[in-house]
């Protein structure tokens, strides 16, 4: 718990710090582009103006500021895994495979909010400040729970063929 | 049923139990959790800074909160001879910044009632419900109070970057990343059976938990007779856990 507790501070100090959050800035804006070309690509319609996402009928957009970006939740699954006992090799792939799905997720929140903020700002108000960010939380905890029983079961098997 | 299927299992029952609970507080519970809340911070609030000539929190006519916290300062004024004493610093925030601070009971609810349930599933959801409030309560105060050292200190006229830094960090924590978390850790102290689960603390994980510190076969033999031994006491005494 220590160790867990240690690397969110960490984590989190790090995202704060000058060169980090130009990096999160970076980020954030290839997420939109990701976001606007899959919306194009299933026959949506959007715009992007660096990090908005803006509906181009309407004066409706959504910026993807800190936090965001799925940066929060992925430092807290990094600092659950690197506080589970694990080898080196599994954690990283834990990062990669977690991270990927995190994102994927992300992804979609952000594309749900374009729409949602469309149809209504008091539902946008509601799934963006409070459902969201749950349900990303959640899925987190479950990619954690996944990747922990692959974990074991990989200890069991190296145990076993002893 | 396959290690798999149990967090798949788990994330749909507490999805919809999520959907479902933060639908009814954001159509029902929210004015009366909003109401309780600003009552009872009220209260800890003049309790844990003092009070001063107004109230901690009070509700404007538009329904935004009204803090108003003491301090003890004195502050320079600036090119003027002199200097002004600060007895309390008051701000409003909207209406929406207290609400993520309530947001972490329906939270705690839909991860307890979609754990495994056995008999004392009412008693770990009146605790943690309890749990969560308190330390959300405990969440919202430590960030007014941050707010306002964050506004003192900006009154210095050159505030240093590492200041502003640790405000910023701990303002992020206590208003973003505290109440969205609480209820997970909360969930997770009271559902034993969902954090040995998660952990991988299982019947048919503990079997075969790696000894490296055993050196010798006759040592590690003892040991794997002794978890043997465990796991049979334990399947006879609890429940199975998938």
């Amino acid at each position: 718990m220590i160790l867990f507790a240690g690397c969110i501070l960490a984590g989190f100090g790090l995202l704060f710090t000058p060169p980090v959050q130009s990096a999160d800035a970076g980020f954030s804006q290839a997420l939109v582009k990701i976001s606007h070309a899959l919306i194009v690509r299933c026959g949506g319609h959007a715009l992007v103006e660096g990090p908005v996402l803006r509906a181009p009928t309407g004066s409706f957009g959504v910026e993807m500021k800190d936090g965001c970006n799925g940066a929060n939740v992925t430092i807290l699954l990094i600092s659950a895994m690197l506080a589970f006992p694990a080898s080196w090799k599994l954690r990283a792939l834990g990062f990669l495979g977690g991270s990927l799905i995190i994102q994927s997720l992300n992804i979609v929140r952000f594309i749900s909010l374009f729409y949602i903020g469309q149809y209504s700002l008091f539902w946008f108000d509601f799934a963006h400040g409070y459902f969201w960010e749950s349900l990303l939380l959640l899925d987190t905890m479950v990619v954690f729970w996944v990747w922990a029983n692959r974990v074991c079961r990989a200890g069991n098997a190296a145990n076993a063929s002893r | 049923m396959p290690a798999g299927r149990v967090p798949a299992r788990f994330l749909l029952r507490a999805s919809a139990a999520l959907v479902l609970l933060s639908a009814v507080w954001w159509a029902v519970l929210l004015k009366p959790l909003l109401f309780s809340f600003r009552q009872i911070g009220d209260f800890a609030g003049s309790v844990a800074f003092g009070r001063a000539s107004c109230d901690f929190i009070s509700e404007t006519p538009s329904g935004d909160w009204n803090i108003c916290i003491p301090v003890d300062g004195v502050r320079a004024n600036q090119g003027r001879p002199g200097s002004s004493r600060i007895n309390s610093i008051e701000f409003e925030i909207a209406r929406s910044g207290p609400l993520v601070f309530t947001f972490g009971l329906p939270v705690c609810w839909a991860l307890l009632l979609a754990a495994r349930q056995n008999r004392t599933w009412l008693r770990r959801l009146v605790l943690g419900s309890g749990v969560t409030a308190l330390l959300e309560l405990v969440l919202l105060l430590a960030f007014l109070r941050t707010y306002v050292s964050a506004v003192q200190a900006q009154s210095v006229p050159t505030p240093d970057a590492m200041t502003k830094w640790f405000f910023d960090f701990s303002l992020y924590l206590e208003a973003s990343v505290g109440p969205v978390v609480t209820p997970f850790l909360v969930a997770l102290v009271f559902q034993r059976e969902l954090r040995d689960q998660i952990l991988g603390r299982t019947e048919a994980n503990n079997w075969g938990l790696p000894s490296t510190d055993m050196k010798t076969d006759g040592r590690q033999e003892t040991a794997q007779r002794l978890s043997r031994q465990r796991h049979k006491s334990r399947s006879a005494n609890t429940r199975g856990v998938a």
